[in-house]
């Protein structure tokens, strides 16, 4: 009879308690229920006869399984996705304000599809029966993101775009993450940049969008790509130029911002008074000759003209390095009639010259300093300096000055040489004359050691005058370029857009050219080399010593003091002066350099490897960075069970007399009549959440003998599935 | 005759320590990153001239090194010889006047 009250007992009281949480009282209740003692004949015909009894007994109670709660409140949907509660503690969720039934709204029976309101349910209904998409789900996000979700509806992403195409779309959760525990939105554009690179870097793969290829790699080679790298937030990404994160439309579509009529607009977001031709200077194809032919072109001719150019000078400095190390072998009598000494100096360049001079110098130095970083921008260290300098606007306003006080120069040399030379001040010296073809052929000649002696220079050397020259080159390519890009939209106005592309190749690989050339090529001349290192002083003084001009220009010291030597020339230089410290320096430079390339191998090796191949875009859609740990459902744990009410949250109460399964029935009044102390499910049932695993034999061991366990091994078990995908 | 002035050894003293020093900050600072700046420059050479990357040619990683060399080289040179225009500029604020063998010839 007792057993008969406790079961209807917890027929009445034990369903409606899995749908909220449990009340200690009820379980006090029924321990106090039972507390004068069990029933022992009960117990015994329980266990002897469990079958027949537990049959009859099931049908006797005949307990009505009753209507499932309404979900009313969170702590309703928490008795039985407990596991999603404690995931949104684990990690953050942008939505952690919001309750359950904010997104899962008509959830009258838990069981049951949702009520929704009638107008979610028309987005459910449009979205019904198309392939990947969830209706509900995305009816939820349009509740309070309706501008989101209707621009995503008919954009390229969405149900009527994409679908079409590849069969799938990307939904807000491919991009935002799981719902429940949702990081906020990408808030720095490198981020939404990955997001995007996680589709359209693998254009053509399976499961990808069949769009061009070339996008992220032609993004991340434009101005916007590098300065944004730079750490320059200002620049425009995917976002900026594709009508924000979720309105992207196919640029056949007249409503999309890449649309050719709406470029220009879209453009001016960012370029006040950009033009339709402004717009088409922008391409996510890389040059090619197929597509863009100048392009193309100019970059294979800086190229080509770098390498050889370089190259050639490179072998003139080292073949006059090294014959300037063996020495000219000449020996020069003392003269008596010497009409100066050596070291004494003669005035060469006047006060204008070193100026400019002055200006060029800080100039291209500054130019250099501050544009090499955003022409590698993929070099990690270019951030750095970046930063270093202040940052990318910062570095960006110093370098127009740089250019501004540049061409400023110019024009000072320009105004400079017509003065002087309508004052017949200045002579024509720097033209390249058929003497200096002679010249270089008879230099290189004395270099390889052919001849004895160097052929005798005017006033300018023939290097001195390519020096000079490819400045000049350099100027009109640089300044141009400099200005077409410094101005694009006026320069759009007046010449085709594609021009700037042109404009930004030419100004990339000569700046790489005339600083190589700077550095390399005209420091050596004038520095480096044996005779002078560690430095010349004429740029700095305006003179020159009486061995230099002797040496290097002859015709224009005998044109002074006649075919005379200068006193002490060839006597043994002091010690700063020998040519073996230059060689140390330069020994010591490509020593460590070449030790530490071959020392650090392997890394150097890699961040070459990155530059040429940029990192790829992971594959997978990535999901907004959490600074938590990723939540892992399996770790997840019930608080132990304190008593059969925790269980029955889940598990039907007819799990413990249906049929009169084993073992459950057997051990049901244990616990209402005290034999074991702990509660039953427990006994046997680890409190892993959903814990699936069978009882293993052995535990049965821990309190019965192995006689009896193999007397009842062959009844039938229990048997109960619960649909564990819902809950999650 | 032109103006003849006689040189001052100390000057040039001055500016040979500036480049030492200049040397020195380069191997210290700028070592690594010119390395990887001249290779960043002779990769922009093998995307210009159209050819394959590193791993597929040899003239590719030719060219790569090359340009870490060149690198090397311009950064150190950019930097000995800034570090000579300190020490001569140094030598001009606080080196001894010239004229010790006295003006012209």
């Amino acid at each position: 009879m007792r057993f008969v009250l406790a079961l209807t007992f917890l027929a009445v009281t034990a369903w409606p308690a899995s749908a909220q949480e449990v009340d200690p009282a009820d379980e006090e209740m029924v321990d106090d229920l039972f507390a004068e003692g069990g029933d022992e004949d009960a117990e015994e015909e329980a266990e002897e006869e469990p079958s027949e009894e537990a049959g009859d007994e099931g049908a006797d109670t005949g307990a009505p399984e009753g209507e499932p709660k309404p979900v009313t409140s969170a702590e309703d949907c928490a008795s039985c996705h407990g596991g999603i509660f404690d995931a949104r503690n684990l990690a953050p969720d942008v939505h952690a304000d919001q309750t359950c039934l904010h997104c899962h709204p008509g959830r009258m029976d838990p069981h049951e599809a949702p009520d929704l309101p009638p107008d979610m349910q028309a987005l459910a209904d449009r979205l019904e029966g198309v392939e990947g998409m969830k209706p509900k789900t995305i009816a939820a996000c349009w509740k309070c993101h309706d501008e989101e979700v209707e621009g995503w509806l008919d954009s390229a992403h969405g149900p009527e775009g994409m679908v079409e195409k590849t069969g799938e779309a990307p939904t807000c959760l491919t991009c935002h993450g799981d719902p429940h525990f949702m990081p906020p939105a990408f808030d720095d554009k490198r981020e939404a940049v990955v997001q995007c690179a996680s589709c359209h870097a693998f254009s053509g793969e399976e499961g990808k969008p069949e769009t061009n290829p070339y996008v992220v790699d032609t993004w991340r080679d434009t101005v916007h790509g590098r300065l944004l790298r730079l750490g320059n937030d200002d620049a425009a990404a995917c976002t900026d130029c594709h009508g924000g994160s979720h309105a992207v439309r196919s640029d056949q579509n007249p409503r999309s911002s890449i649309h050719m009529d709406n470029r220009a607009e879209t453009c001016g977001n960012c370029h006040e008074g950009a033009s339709p031709s402004f717009a088409r200077a922008v391409s996510h194809e890389p040059p090619k000759v197929n597509h863009d032919l100048w392009a193309a072109l100019v970059s294979v001719f800086f190229s080509i003209l770098t390498f050889g150019t370089i190259g050639l000078l490179l072998l003139h400095v080292g073949l006059d390095l090294f014959r300037s190390l063996r020495g000219n072998g000449q020996s020069h009598a003392a003269s008596a009639q010497a009409p100066v000494h050596r070291d004494d100096e003669v005035k060469r360049f006047d006060i204008h010259a070193r100026m400019q001079h002055w200006g060029m110098m800080i100039s291209f130095t500054t130019l250099v300093i501050t544009g090499w970083p955003l022409k590698t921008a993929a070099v990690g260290q270019s951030s750095g300096l970046i930063e270093a300098m202040g940052g990318p606007q910062n570095v960006a306003l110093i370098h127009r000055i740089a250019g501004a006080l540049l061409i400023a120069v110019a024009v000072y040399h320009l105004a400079y040489l017509v003065v002087g030379i309508s004052q017949k001040k200045i002579k024509l010296t720097m033209i390249p004359v058929m003497k200096d073809a002679r010249d270089i052929a008879g230099n290189i000649l004395y270099l390889v050691g052919v001849r004895k002696e160097r052929p005798r220079f005017g006033r300018f050397t023939y290097y001195e005058k390519f020096d000079y020259w490819a400045v000049f080159w350099g100027m009109l390519i640089m300044g141009g370029s400099g200005l077409m890009l410094w101005f694009p939209v006026p320069t759009s106005a007046v010449l085709p857009g594609e021009t700037l592309e042109l404009a930004r190749i030419a100004h990339s690989d000569e700046a790489m050219l005339a600083a190589l050339a700077i550095f390399l090529w005209h420091f050596y001349n004038v520095h480096l080399r044996p005779e002078i290192f560690p430095m010349s002083w004429v740029w700095l003084t305006g003179r020159i010593s009486a061995e230099a001009l002797y040496e290097e220009h002859r015709e224009e010291y005998i044109a002074r003091y006649g075919d005379v030597p200068p006193a002490e020339l060839g006597a043994p230089r002091p010690w700063h002066r020998k040519a073996a410290w230059s060689v140390l320096g330069l020994a010591s430079v490509l020593g460590i350099g070449i030790g530490v390339a071959l020392a650090d191998m392997e890394e150097l090796k890699g961040s070459i490897h990155e530059l040429v191949t940029p990192p790829e875009p992971p594959a997978e859609t990535v999901t907004p960075p959490s600074p938590d740990p990723p939540f892992n459902p399996d770790k997840v744990t019930m608080p132990e069970a304190y008593s059969v009410q925790d269980c029955l949250t889940c598990h039907d109460k007819d799990i413990y007399d249906t049929g009169g399964r084993f073992p459950h029935f057997y051990h049901y009044d244990d616990f209402f009549v005290g034999e074991m102390d702990k509660p039953a499910c427990t006994q046997c049932h680890t409190v892993e959440w959903h814990d699936t695993n069978a009882v293993d034999r052995k535990l049965c061991l821990d309190c019965h003998s192995e006689e009896t366990v193999d007397k009842y091994e062959d009844r039938p078990r229990v048997e109960e599935e619960i649909e564990t995908d819902d809950l999650w | 005759m032109a103006e003849v002035k006689r040189a001052s050894a100390v000057g040039n003293g001055f500016s040979f320590v500036g480049g030492v020093a200049g040397l020195v900050m380069y191997l210290v600072v700028a070592l690594k990153a010119s390395l990887m700046y001249g290779g960043a420059a002779g990769v922009s050479i093998v995307h210009g001239l159209g050819m394959a990357g590193p791993e597929a040619s040899i003239a590719s990683r030719l060219i790569i090194w090359i340009g870490m060399l060149l690198g090397a080289l311009a950064t150190a040179a950019i930097m000995i010889i800034l570090g000579a225009v300190f020490g001569a500029l140094l030598y001009g604020l606080v080196g001894p006047r010239k004229g010790g063998a006295g003006e012209g010839s």
